[in-house]
């Protein structure tokens, strides 16, 4: 029986830029309020084209959950680790607020909670998938459901068996993270 | 309800909360939530006394997706989406997840509030519920007595399922008086598709080869399911063409969008039914079969070519004529999508019947893809008998549209008679919910018809502009703290939903029903009669004839009869029409004196230095109560006006500095957004900003009303207001 | 100069540095009543701010010291030794004003300090500087104790450990930026030479201040011949650093390659090009260059005026490296941009907890140079 390994994948196609997934992220995860503190989100990507001629994409995006992750590499105290499954984990009892790990991710995926008074990020949700095994807060409410989360040492998993059929990138892959959030092209 | 007051009312009395701290003072449940109050996101931990599911409707806006609400420790931690819930596909948007702010909001009104400056100075006094209702009742009597009755004004709108035990009490005080939203919103809509179809068929999105859309920007104006269904996704066949002057993000996901010149769309779908009728591409079956009117129809639209149309609304004949053939061989799974929103220009009734025309004239209804009427799972009545008076006028704004719902009105015609004072006089207002300073257009006009009211009280959750200028303000319990009774949605896959209390009711709010009790039996005379029953009674009078209603309700959160969309309920049918049959020339028109076809009329051209406002909103928000709402606020903190790059650099202004814009009746400043996304000669800014409230701290004064800006154009067939009409200067600020 | 001008210059002195301390007490104060959010411009796409380059500034200064103390112990130089002790002194204050910004600018210093121990992750930079500053400070202690307990014998074997450690927290310092390859203005093997260059250039101008207000009042010209030999040094030292220099410009400018190129411009012409141009490289690099190597200007007074400069120039390269790594969103769509970079400018309490360390570092050295015990067998 192999070891999960989790990873989300994202048709961009049908994402309209609702904010669903942040708002329920911040409820889910206790975000503090305010519009820098956000685990997740979506990048209105630049116009293409100039007037009449038109075209736009929104491209949701959080924790990469990163194969080689660079936070993981320099965290000084272990607060940040990584689970057999891919999960990058957050200690916050062990964080110091150095912030390193907010310099050295590629994807400004981490912001630091004041109220925990350690620096935070996305988590897949762990807490649902390891409780009552439901999938992260994002992929379950966003209204035309842009994110597919599985395991994609499952075969036969939806994550899989899309990244299987259809081309996929991800983001900054020149930095060499591994990144397991896939977008599907 | 006696047994629910009394415990409310020892618990008031222990309850010793100043109106604007959230000092925690309080026994039991009421320390936790208030500490879940003072925090920002973090709520604390108290004593554990395990976890709840709570199945019910979200309120944040017209949808009514199904919610599954968490809670711990008495504490509501998160809403989820409810699975069974088809309509949403089982999602849940942002508005929908930031729920949990409207119950946990600072600002949220706590108690009843009782003015003691001038009207919109913010100074209040926190009443008990018994001084309060009886000081309303006493001046609903007065100006009863002083004005007659039809002199109080019931402004409301939908959404809390309790709404019409508000226009119930109004009926049972005897005023003819009630005015709600849709002449705000889709009653033109409503009527061009009723006068063709008998009803206003809903768009069977998920199955429709080709969608064609004028301004109804799904992608960001959410409505279920459609937003999802018109989506490409696995396997979805179906082509969006989408027709908006501003490049919204439905124009991003649409495979063609056209900045068609703002007010000319009729011109775009009647030049689609000339090449149509012209190319014989018409079902000429269901033409002969199910319509009548046809043969007027052809000589009709021969000189709306493409060819003039592309003069008219700047889209490309060929492009035209091509849509035309395509949408044409798409059919019957080819639908004009009409949207929900208010009116664009005067003759908008006129648009929808258009749109309705080249609908039916393909055979596009009532099968898989087609416009689908809507059924609905009948419910019982609860039925009560309001009192007879003697000499009740008509509704005061009665003859100022051609077909004037007896309910709703038209706020337009309503408003300008308040201030006229004819008919007669009205001189006092209850508002339910309406938020009526920043939802009717013309601002300016509101705050005089304000001034002349004697009385004004506003029952609401938030302290919105309308409640900040009322004399007594009363907090209604939100969505998430009631039990309403069961509300039977129509649509092409009916369902009954419902809400119950996921949490009791904080400090001393109350839920409509009660406050109508109250109320009703303080205004005494006849008026309580009616008001006699629980709301235990009401619902079991609704499920009385299928209690198995109730029982999936309670296990499921929604009741369906049929899980999938039904077609065909028409065949063989009379529709709801004069002749039965679907209505291309519309004879009761040309009785009423208006066109029995739609004849094309070009709006009026824009004054050099001007821009046409266009209305909009995003997915954000609801309209204009949610702005304030701490999650919704993070994603935008104020709405800015959006001009077309070009024209910013004409006038020489920059993006993001403030400017001024100033129409005909009002003047309002926010940020510019210089952008490609809009037509040069029209202007943009989203709905809700630029509040007045000192009551809605995160939002007071930043950006701009758009209410203050649109001047109340009518759409006389229907009574709405029509909102594209207005020009602007942009100024430097 | 009298006595009593004497004693009022030394009032004002302390004056000024109590006042600098009282600010940066303050500073904390309000830090620690507000929180971190509230007293620092900080945000999350520049987490790093003037308390981070601070912290560099004075600890690169340390290190440099302690290599400039052990020209004299380790190489021999009679020229220095006159300014070896009061170099060794500088040295513990400059790092003791390193750590007390890193203790206001890390959310939880204790924390740190315990599972550094109990849970550090050996491939963290911060790990391996951390091993580094304890070696350090331990060897730094030791020579400040040999020298004036008079164990001379053991000023060169230390000598020789300090200048490994020296260097080892010089380039260390520089791979906490060099590894981050979500940064690629700082990415790559330049960081640690850079930093040990920069370093040394940093501290040889603050013992240039030393060494010429350290003859005040009443100029005996005991220092002149260190300052002499300090200045040559300086010159060579600044030299290097304006090759490096080059070389850095040249690199992020050159077929503007992503992220590095952004950055750079932000330094050459946006908007820290005030503080690139003026600071950093004329004040920096080219009038002290001028004054230090040039024959006719150099003299123990130019060699002063150099030392204020530089101060001030690599204080200002600290903090633009710092701020311009940061400065070029690495996400599309980011908000609040200007010219399409991110903004960021120290807030007053930050500015005020660097003002109040420094005074400390001052402060601390001001009063254990008095020390007779300390005083009296240098100079």
């Amino acid at each position: 029986m192999k070891n999960k390994r989790y990873a989300m994948v994202l048709d961009t196609r049908r994402c309209i830029d609702c904010k669903a997934c942040t708002v329920a992220c911040k409820a889910e995860n206790h975000v503090p309020l305010g519009r820098d503190n956000y685990r997740n989100w979506v990048t209105q990507e630049e116009l293409r084209g100039s007037y009449p001629r038109l075209g736009q994409s929104f491209t949701p995006g959080q924790c990469m959950h990163c194969g080689n992750s660079p936070c993981d590499h320099i965290c000084p105290t272990r607060a940040t680790g990584v689970n057999p499954d891919g999960i990058v984990t957050v200690d916050y009892d062990k964080c110091i607020g150095c912030k390193y790990c907010m310099t050295a991710c590629p994807y400004n995926a981490r912001y630091f909670n004041e109220e925990k008074g350690a620096v935070d990020k996305c988590t897949f949700c762990a807490h649902r998938i390891y409780g009552d095994g439901r999938s992260p807060a994002c992929a379950e409410t966003c209204p035309t459901k842009v994110r597919v989360f599985g395991d994609l040492n499952d075969p036969d998993s939806e994550v899989s068996r899309l990244l299987a059929s259809r081309p996929y990138r991800v983001e900054q892959p020149d930095k060499g993270t591994k990144p397991f959030l896939f977008y599907l092209m | 309800m006696s047994r629910q007051s009394e415990g409310k009312l020892s618990r008031r009395r222990f309850l010793g909360l100043s109106s604007c701290a959230l000092a925690a003072v309080a026994v039991g449940s009421q320390v936790k939530v208030l500490s879940a109050l003072a925090q920002s996101g973090a709520l604390s931990v108290p004593v554990a006394q395990g976890e709840r599911n709570v199945l019910t409707s979200c309120g944040m806006c017209v949808n009514k997706c199904g919610v599954i609400a968490r809670v711990k420790d008495g504490i509501i931690r998160k809403l989820d989406p409810n699975p069974h819930f088809i309509k949403s596909r089982a999602m849940l948007c942002a508005r929908g997840n930031a729920g949990i702010k409207t119950v946990y909001d600072p600002d949220r009104l706590k108690y009843p509030l009782i003015r003691v400056g001038e009207r919109g100075e913010g100074k209040w006094r926190r009443a008990g519920w018994e001084e309060a209702l009886n000081l309303v009742a006493g001046k609903m009597n007065g100006i009863a007595e002083t004005y007659g009755r039809a002199g109080m004004m019931f402004a409301s709108t939908e959404g809390t399922f309790q709404d019409h035990f508000f226009n119930q009490l109004a009926e049972c005080f005897g005023s003819p008086n009630t005015v709600r939203h849709p002449s705000l919103c889709l009653s033109s809509n409503i009527q061009g598709f009723s006068a063709t179809f008998g009803t206003n068929p809903t768009p069977d999105v998920k199955y429709a080869d080709y969608i064609i859309m004028s301004g109804a920007n799904r992608a960001e104006a959410i409505i279920t399911p459609d937003t999802i269904d018109f989506l490409k996704g696995e396997g979805g066949r179906r082509k969006v063409v989408y027709l908006d002057p501003r490049f919204t993000k439905t124009a991003a996901k649409a495979d063609e969008w056209y900045p068609i010149r703002p007010g000319t769309d009729m011109a775009f779908v009647l030049a689609l039914i000339q090449v149509i009728v012209t190319e014989e591409l018409y079902d000429k079956a269901f033409v002969s079969e199910r319509t009548v009117g046809f043969d007027k129809l052809v000589p009709h639209v021969r000189q709306y070519s493409p060819e003039w149309a592309e003069e008219e609304c700047d889209i490309p004949a060929s492009d035209i004529r091509r849509i035309a053939r395509e949408f044409a061989a798409a059919a019957p799974r080819a639908v004009y999508y009409q949207g929900r929103r208010s009116s664009f220009m005067a003759d908008d009734t006129q648009l929808r019947r258009a749109m309705a025309i080249l609908c039916a004239i393909l055979g596009s209804w009532d099968v898989p893809g087609a416009m689908v009427p809507n059924g609905k799972i009948p419910l019982g009545a609860h039925d009560y008998l309001p009192p007879w008076y003697d000499d009740i006028p008509p509704r005061l704004d009665k003859g100022g549209a051609v077909y004037l719902s007896e309910k709703d009105g038209s706020w337009k015609v309503f408003r300008d008679r308040v201030l006229e004072g004819k008919p007669y006089p009205v001189k006092g207002m209850m508002v339910y919910k309406q938020n009526v300073i920043a939802s009717v257009p013309n601002r300016a006009k509101t705050m005089k018809m304000l001034e002349q009211m004697e009385f004004i009280c506003t029952i609401d959750i938030c302290m919105s502009d309308m409640a900040w200028y009322s004399d007594v303000v009363l907090p209604e319990a939100t969505y998430l703290e009631r039990q309403d009774p069961l509300e039977s949605l129509a649509g092409i896959v009916p369902v009954v939903v419902w809400r119950q209390p996921v949490i009791e009711a904080m400090f001393e709010s109350k839920p409509c029903l009660w406050i109508m009790q109250e109320l009703a039996r303080k205004l005494g005379g006849e008026v309580p009669d009616s008001f006699n029953f629980t709301m235990e009674e009401a619902i079991h009078h609704q499920v009385k004839k299928n209690p198995q209603i109730l029982e999936d309700l309670k296990t499921k959160g929604v009741y369906y009869e049929k899980t999938e969309p039904i077609y065909g309920s028409t065949s063989g049918k009379r529709l709801k029409t004069k002749s039965g049959l679907i209505e291309i020339y519309s004879a009761k028109y040309e009785e009423n004196g208006l066109d029995p076809l739609p004849v094309y009329r070009a709006p009026e051209t824009t004054p050099a230095n001007r821009y046409r406002l266009v209305v909009g909103r995003n997915a954000y928000f609801t309209h204009a109560t949610t702005a304030n709402n701490a999650y919704l606020h993070d994603l935008m903190p104020e709405n800015s006006l959006w001009l077309n790059r070009a024209e910013a650099a004409r006038l020489g202004l920059a993006d993001g500095q403030m400017v001024r814009v100033r129409s005909s009746v009002g003047e309002e400043r926010l940020r510019l957004e210089a952008t490609d996304k809009i037509r040069p000669d029209t202007v943009y800014m989203a709905h809700g900003f630029g509040v007045l409230s000192g009551g809605q701290s995160l939002i007071r004064g930043r950006g701009g009303c758009d209410a203050a800006l649109i001047e109340d154009h009518l759409e006389p067939i229907s009574g709405n207001v029509a909102m594209h009409h207005t020009f602007v200067e942009v100024l430097p600020a | 100069m009298t006595t009593s001008a004497q004693k009022t210059l030394r009032l004002l002195w302390y004056g000024l540095l109590a006042f600098g301390l009282a600010a940066g007490l303050y500073g904390a104060a309000f830090m620690l009543r507000h929180g971190h959010e509230e007293a620092f411009n900080v945000t999350r796409e520049i987490p790093w701010g003037i308390l981070i380059s601070s912290y560099e500034y004075f600890m690169a200064a340390s290190a440099g010291l302690l290599i400039l103390a052990n020209m004299a112990h380790v190489f021999g130089r009679e020229d220095f030794r006159p300014l070896a002790r009061r170099a060794l002194v500088l040295a513990l204050f400059t790092m003791t004003a390193a750590f007390a910004i890193m203790a206001a600018e890390i959310a939880h210093p204790l924390r740190m300090v315990l599972y550094a121990l109990i849970s550090p992750n050996p491939a963290s930079p911060l790990i391996w500087v951390g091993v580094c500053y304890g070696l350090y400070g331990a060897v730094l202690l030791g020579q400040l104790l040999a020298d004036l307990t008079g164990r001379r014998e053991l000023l060169k074997p230390l000598g020789i450990l300090a200048l490994i450690v020296s260097v080892a927290v010089l380039t260390n310092m520089g791979a906490i930026l060099g590894v981050a390859k979500a940064r690629p203005l700082w990415y790559g093997p330049f960081m640690p030479l850079y930093f040990a260059v920069s370093g040394l250039v940093s501290s040889g101008a603050l013992l240039s201040l030393a060494a010429w207000f350290g003859d005040r009042p009443g100029r005996s010209g005991r220092n002149d011949a260190s300052l002499n030999a300090l200045g040559r040094f300086q010159g060579l030292a600044l030299a290097a650093l304006a090759v490096l220099m080059i070389w850095k410009l040249v690199g992020g400018l050159y077929g503007a390659p992503p992220g590095k190129y952004e950055a750079t411009l932000a330094l050459t012409s946006g908007p820290l090009a005030v503080n690139f141009w003026f600071f950093e490289i004329l004040l920096g690099l080219v009038l002290p260059l001028g004054l230090l190597l040039g024959r006719p200007f150099r003299s123990p007074f130019s060699v002063m005026i150099a030392g204020v400069m530089v101060s001030l120039g690599v204080f200002a390269m600290r903090y633009d490296l710092i701020v311009a790594g940061q400065m070029v969103p690495v996400r599309r769509g980011a908000d609040g941009l200007v010219n399409g970079l991110l903004q960021y400018s120290p807030s007053s309490i930050e500015i005020a907890l660097v003002v109040g360390a420094a005074s400390l570092c001052l402060l601390l050295y001001s009063l254990c140079l008095r020390l007779p015990k300390v005083a009296g067998r240098a100079d």
